[in-house]
């Protein structure tokens, strides 16, 4: 498997969390439990474990409306998002490259 | 792992990329945004039509406006994300060409004649503005 490659990272509901973190500074909790389409207490675990981590930083803030809870990818949790995606793309471009020959000369 | 489970990977990371980018975009381009930018933006050009010191008061509305703004972003907005090189640069481009436009429809609604000729100048880029962002907006989002 590639060194770059983070198991950790590569479970869908964390996956899912850290790209849309990717693009952005800091994302509302509520925006990303629905983009990712699921409940406020699976969000929170994987928070929860994606921070135990060090790649993620939640921050609460007060508000006019009352709490309001945010989240960002740490540099840590970037780097590895960004090393995870080039093995990603590493590995879907094995499919496209072609087969070796049989007579060719190994190297 | 298989390339086709390393190809979902990707696609998902670009969806929930594009998903975040989106938010941020619909954020920027609601009515109220574009209405508070629209204001932001005639009422410091309109002033040079204001004597003395009434138009560098109108200064004062402006920052508080801006203030608001600022304010409206932090607390409700669903992402924050902060300026790219190149955006920044197209911003201060998108700057120059404005003031470029307002001087010259402020110029040319003199010649002809319009009794507030900063006021209209403002309000013609003020409308083009607006709906040339809201079609973007529509056209991104």
């Amino acid at each position: 498997m590639d060194a770059d490659f983070d198991e950790f990272l590569h479970v869908p509901a964390r996956l899912s969390i850290v790209a849309l973190l990717a693009p952005v500074s800091w994302a509302d909790f509520a925006f990303v439990r629905d983009a990712v389409d699921t409940s406020d207490s699976a969000l929170s675990k994987q928070l929860s474990a994606l921070a135990a981590k060090g790649y993620v930083e939640v921050r609460r803030q007060k508000s006019l409306r009352g709490q309001r809870t945010l989240a960002r990818l740490t540099a840590q949790g970037r780097e590895a998002f960004r090393r995870h995606a080039a093995s990603l793309e590493r590995i879907a471009a094995t499919a496209r490259a072609p087969e070796p020959h049989p007579a060719d000369p190994a190297t | 792992m298989h390339p086709d489970d390393a190809r979902h990977a990707l696609d998902d990371i670009r969806h929930r990329g594009d998903q975040a980018r989106a938010a941020h975009l619909r954020f920027g381009h609601s009515r109220t945004a574009l209405l508070l930018s629209a204001l932001a933006l005639f009422l410091p050009l309109a002033s040079y039509d204001l004597p003395n010191p009434w138009g560098g008061a109108m200064l004062l509305p402006v920052v508080g406006l801006l203030a608001a703004m600022l304010v409206g972003y932090l607390c409700r907005s669903p992402v924050r994300r902060s300026l790219t090189v190149r955006e920044a640069a197209l911003g201060a481009a998108a700057g120059t060409v404005l003031v470029a436009a307002f001087r010259g429809l402020a110029a040319a609604a003199r010649t002809s004649g319009v009794p507030a000729p900063h006021t209209a100048a403002a309000l013609v880029l003020c409308v083009a503005g607006v709906a040339g962002l809201a079609l973007a907006g529509r056209r991104w989002a």
